[in-house]
């Protein structure tokens, strides 16, 4: 590589970048704060009705089926989309060091997407959804979230090309695999299932492919970037193997598509094949990305530093590599026999979802966020903050558990023969009374994180004048005069 | 890879392949799948309510608690020969040593049987030759004397081995069943009477006899076998041996056949017409892959009670009542009962509970999931009925 | 707002770093790439769109497939209820005195080309089916319109069906029987006499 500095312009400070992003990305950040916790209370609603029948019962557009997709989407797209896209944009200028291009692109393609996300939500509601399971999108809003992309994927590319910096980080791979990744997965989606769909049986594992894709490739590699720019920068050393990384990056583009599908699926023999050999595959892509993380952090407790953004992408890291040891099983068609028709899938992608994808976009955020904003890197409530850590923790290992281990319990349950219908229903219901307190959890956080947004902002905004500066000062007045009389 | 363009493209690439091998590839395939079922009939779309009861069952989400899929499970192969081919040399190796004694008994006599009546067929030809050609009277004499000798031959042979076959047989009724048997499996139309007699099966063949002939079957394996236990004997006989004969998959350990759930596994062509595929995501509920078969939809009121209270069918049930898909009418005094409207004591006296159209297209498209045979899938043969157990 | 960025108090952007993968690693991932591609090769039933879980071959699924003649039966079937169940009824039982059954009928059971006779040109009546004696139903050239595909398949169902017990009938012996149809150069419907004067076999 000879490129001459001089072909080059040079790198733009982080202090120049960081104020071309601030509100384009802020916007980004704020509606996925909303979305979040829109996402988590439908989640508890729909949750809820898995197990007390007579919930809401009465009202046609409250079943569960369309509760089920509302959260699915409100988190996917509204707070996935938007908290993506947003680190995506942020992470992109720092790491080619270049000031976000056009910023209004930014703006008016964020109106768009959330129009896009209402636009589905109303849509589901009203019975418009598709049909598949985990990619429930209207045509229509399909639509609008594809431009709406295109406008901020347009700032993000002419971003990408402004090539400041010579060499590009492995997270700008998987942001740009990202950025490709979402209008294929939602175009392939929005033609062959929605607009144009095609044939019956055929629908399955186009699917399959789309949702997986979205799941492991669209949000796995937002989450990765993250993780993968954050673990290092925050421990100060360099990533332990470019070689690694790219290896990693590769192979989950190819089989992040392919795996998990249901060994009982009604296909031919050789998609399930098919699927079964990228499982099996699969072990590499977790080997790849968690040795590499690994090394990194070598000598490193990620879980147990001090930095919270370090907290939230290790465990996000971990997440990921269970999630993907969870997915290298299905390698084994015994094991996924049993699973595949259980709360054991939902409770995986709750793993993925929030304990990996939410907690690298919830620390990325965190360490973002104030820098955008200001001179003061510390939250204003920064210990109430740490509670958004916790609760999504539990939440995701209280699923994980109890939800795989139920789970496990029930598809036992239905390899046998005569067990009664009863006896299946209860088995089959336990896990989900149990995930149920996990969904409570996420709600709580996502409202504490929205609020700590909001201090955030304020703080930033209005200064001295903010409720959070109000608050501090009434309360330091009171401990003054309760040192004075303490003195006295 | 620090080349912007080449990881640009390089992601295309790849995810054009990802693509290529789970969506092209299989739509392509699948949009190409032919409904005709190879016997004059087809795998025929839902019309009407039907139809619309899809997209009532898709707008309530059912598919996330009910699956429309029977997996596979364990299975063996009875293999059941239902009539032998032509040569005999082939047949014997293509079944080799793998049948059982008795039913090597049983080839032979019908081989015999196909002989004897090949025999006297061309006794007869050869006769009917010799009254026609005047010109060959010598020659066709010969080949009279030779025909009738072959013929006395083949029916001796034939007794021989019936003899053979009649004194290991001890079960009285099988041995006044195994000539016809054997008569079914040879699959030869005898037209001749002095020769059924000649070959001990009386005067004519009754009905009786002529279904055990019908129905002769020899079961080659036993509902065990795996497939590549006998594939080359299956091979053989509809290749080599032109055999007729059944391969009829017996259940081993197949928990969605024997619970009920189905009559065989779910195939892509239960799903072709379909304007949206739920193959279903959770077995919260029951299966549903053949609710149309199942007695629980035989009767519509009890199906729409369940639909609008599923506790008043079964207490424990935890499935949400859809109430919204059906009309409260209030009676007036005098009024009787709309015929259509739900009839169970629980419900309350003044009202009449009404189906909606929805509701009754629902019904309709449950009524229409069905797991009936397909030639890529037959109906798997259960040897542990559920209720047995 | 405060426009001062000057603390931002964090370390510069991360580099990657240049640590090889292990040639081990490869030599694995060679090997159960192979192993995979092997087991797909083994088990892809030639990407047969027809082959589902638990069967495992094409040529294993076509033998499941029913037979020829279980084929033509029930092709059979499809044209009986098409041209005949208006008048011979679903069960085979005809109807009332005019119409004879064909189930347990001598007739449908015994000759194929008198049967096919009858099926071709149509006959009236009176005729003595299974014993009892039937009017002067007439029964209409059913079969001319039928080819001898459809009319093989007929055949055969209607020997086999209702436990008749009959064999199916292949498409020479349909020909053949054609053949001495036209050969008697019958016009219009038969008669039990005509059919017999003919050279069809009359079952007894």
């Amino acid at each position: 590589m000879s490129e001459s500095r001089d072909n080059i312009a040079s790198e733009a400070a982080p202090e120049e970048i960081n104020a071309s992003c601030r509100w384009p990305v802020m916007f980004l950040f704020f509606s996925a704060a909303l979305w979040l916790v829109k996402a988590a209370i439908i989640g508890v609603m729909g949750s809820a009705k898995l197990h007390v029948p007579e919930f809401l019962s009465d009202i046609s557009f409250l079943t569960y089926g369309h509760l089920q997709a509302n959260a699915w989407v409100a988190f996917l797209f509204g707070f996935g989309g938007n908290a993506g896209l947003g680190l995506t944009l942020w992470m992109l200028s720092r790491l080619r060091g270049a000031p976000l291009a056009r910023p209004g692109f930014v703006i008016a393609g964020t109106v768009l997407w959330n129009v896009g996300v209402t636009a589905a939500l109303v849509g589901i509601t009203l019975g418009d959804q598709n049909g598949v399971a985990g990619l429930e999108l209207p045509v229509y809003a399909g639509r609008v979230l594809l431009i709406g992309q295109a406008f901020i994927a347009f700032s993000a590319i002419l971003t990408y090309f402004s090539r400041r910096h010579k060499q590009l980080y492995p997270s700008t791979w998987y942001l740009i695999g990202a950025l490709v990744a979402l209008p294929w997965i939602v175009g392939t989606a929005h033609w062959l299932l929605a607009a144009a769909p095609v044939r019956g049986a055929a629908q399955i594992p186009v699917g399959h492919w789309a949702t997986t894709s979205l799941l492991q490739v669209w949000l796995g590699c937002l989450g990765l970037a993250a993780v993968l720019y954050f673990t290092p920068k925050i421990i100060g050393r360099e990533l332990f193997s470019r070689q690694w990384a790219a290896f990693g990056f590769w192979m989950l583009l190819l089989l992040g598509g392919w795996v998990n599908l249901n060994s009982g699926s009604p296909l031919p023999v050789w998609q399930i094949k098919l699927s079964q050999f990228a499982n099996g595959l699969f072990i590499f892509v977790v080997i790849a990305v968690g040795w590499n993380l690994r090394q990194t952090a070598r000598g490193v407790p990620l879980l147990g530093s001090e930095n919270l953004t370090l907290k939230f992408m290790g465990f996000a890291l971990g997440a990921w590599v269970v999630s993907g040891l969870f997915t290298f099983c299905n390698v084994f068609p015994e094991w996924n026999a049993i699973l595949q028709f259980t709360y054991a899938n939902t409770a995986l992608r709750h793993l993925f979802a929030w304990g990996f994808f939410a907690m690298a976009m919830l620390g990325g955020i965190y360490y973002v966020a104030p820098r955008l904003l200001g001179a003061d890197l510390d939250w204003p409530c920064g210990r109430t903050v740490r509670w958004v850590y916790r609760l999504i923790a539990v939440g995701v290992i209280i699923i994980t558990l109890a939800g795989v281990g139920m789970a496990w319990d029930h598809g036992q349950a239905l390899q046998q023969i005569g067990v009664d219908a009863m006896t299946l229903q209860t088995k089959a219901i336990k896990p989900m009374r149990i995930a149920f307190l996990g969904e409570i959890l996420f709600t709580v956080s996502s409202f504490i994180f929205l609020g700590s947004l909001l201090c955030l902002l304020s703080r930033n905004c209005c200064g001295e004048l903010s409720p959070m500066a109000l608050w501090r000062q009434i309360r330091e007045a009171k401990m003054e005069g309760k040192t004075e009389g303490g003195a006295q | 890879m620090n080349k912007a363009p080449w990881v640009f493209l390089g992601v295309l690439f790849t995810l054009s392949l990802s693509w290529w091998g789970m969506v092209y590839g299989p739509a392509s395939q699948l949009a190409g799948q032919s409904a005709d079922k190879g016997d004059g009939t087809a795998v025929l779309p839902r019309v009407g309510l039907a139809k619309q009861g899809e997209q009532v069952y898709r707008e309530n989400g059912c598919y996330y608690c009910h699956t429309r899929t029977a997996t596979g499970g364990e299975f063996g192969y009875e293999l059941r020969l239902s009539q032998l081919g032509g040569d005999r040399e082939i047949t014997d190796e293509v079944l080799g040593k793998k049948v059982t004694a008795e039913n090597t008994r049983l080839i032979n006599l019908a081989f015999e049987f196909k002989y004897v009546v090949a025999a006297k067929k061309a006794l007869d030809d050869a006769s009917k030759a010799l009254t026609d050609a005047k010109e060959k009277v010598q020659e066709l004499k010969d080949a009279v004397v030779v025909a009738k000798e072959n013929l006395s031959d083949k029916t001796a042979s034939f007794k021989k081995v019936k003899a053979d076959v009649t004194e290991n047989i001890t079960a009285q009724d099988k041995k006044d069943t195994i000539l016809f048997e054997a008569y079914g499996l040879s699959g030869v139309e005898i037209k001749d009477k002095a020769l059924m007699i000649e070959l001990g099966m009386g005067e004519q063949i009754i009905d009786e006899h002529r279904k055990i002939a019908n129905e002769a079957i020899i079961k080659l394996t036993d509902g065990k076998a795996q497939w590549s236990d006998i594939e080359d004997m299956v091979r053989g006989l509809k290749t080599r041996a032109g055999a007729q004969f059944k391969l009829q998959p017996v259940v081993i350990d197949w928990p969605d056949v024997q619970n009920g759930v189905a009559l065989r596994q779910s195939v892509t062509r239960d799903f072709m017409h379909d304007t949206y595929a739920m193959p279903g995501v959770m077995r919260l509920g029951p299966n549903l892959a053949n609710a149309g078969g199942t007695p629980a939809l035989a009767d519509s009121n009890q199906f729409y009670v369940h639909l609008y209270q599923p506790r008043l069918i079964n207490e424990e049930s935890a499935m949400p009542p859809y109430r919204y898909l059906f009309r409260k009418v209030k009676l007036n005094a005098g009024e009787s009962v709309p015929d259509n409207a739900l009839k169970h004591a629980d419900l309350e006296e003044d009202y009449a509970i009404i189906p909606t159209e929805k509701a009754e297209a629902l019904f309709e498209f449950l009524k229409s999931l069905r797991t009936d045979a397909l030639p890529e899938a037959p109906i798997v043969e259960n040897q542990k009925p559920a209720d047995d157990q | 707002m405060s426009e001062d960025f000057t603390n931002l108090n964090e370390p510069s952007e991360p580099r990657s770093g240049t640590a090889q993968m292990p040639m081990g690693i490869m030599i694995v991932l060679i090997l159960l790439g192979y192993i995979g591609c092997y087991n797909v090769d083994q088990w892809n039933a030639n990407f047969s769109v027809n082959v589902h879980a638990p069967f495992t071959e094409p040529d294993e699924v076509a033998s499941l497939a029913p037979s020829a003649e279980e084929l033509l039966v029930a092709r059979g079937k499809q044209v009986y209820s098409k041209n005949c169940v208006a008048c011979h009824q679903a069960n085979g039982a005809g109807s009332g005195t005019d119409i004879p059954p064909l189930a347990g009928s001598e007739w449908v059971k015994g000759d194929v080309a008198t049967i096919v006779a009858i099926t071709l040109k149509g006959l009236i009546g009176p005729i003595t089916v299974a014993g009892k004696k039937y009017g002067a139903g007439a029964m209409t050239a059913a079969g001319e319109t039928l080819s001898p595909d459809e009319l093989a398949a007929v055949i055969s169902y209607i020997r086999k069906e209702w436990s008749n017990g009959g064999s199916a009938v292949g498409i020479e012996e349909i020909n053949d029987a054609r053949k001495k149809v036209s050969d008697s150069g019958q016009g219009g419907q038969w008669e039990v006499k005509s059919l017999e004067a003919a050279g069809f076999i009359i079952p007894e």
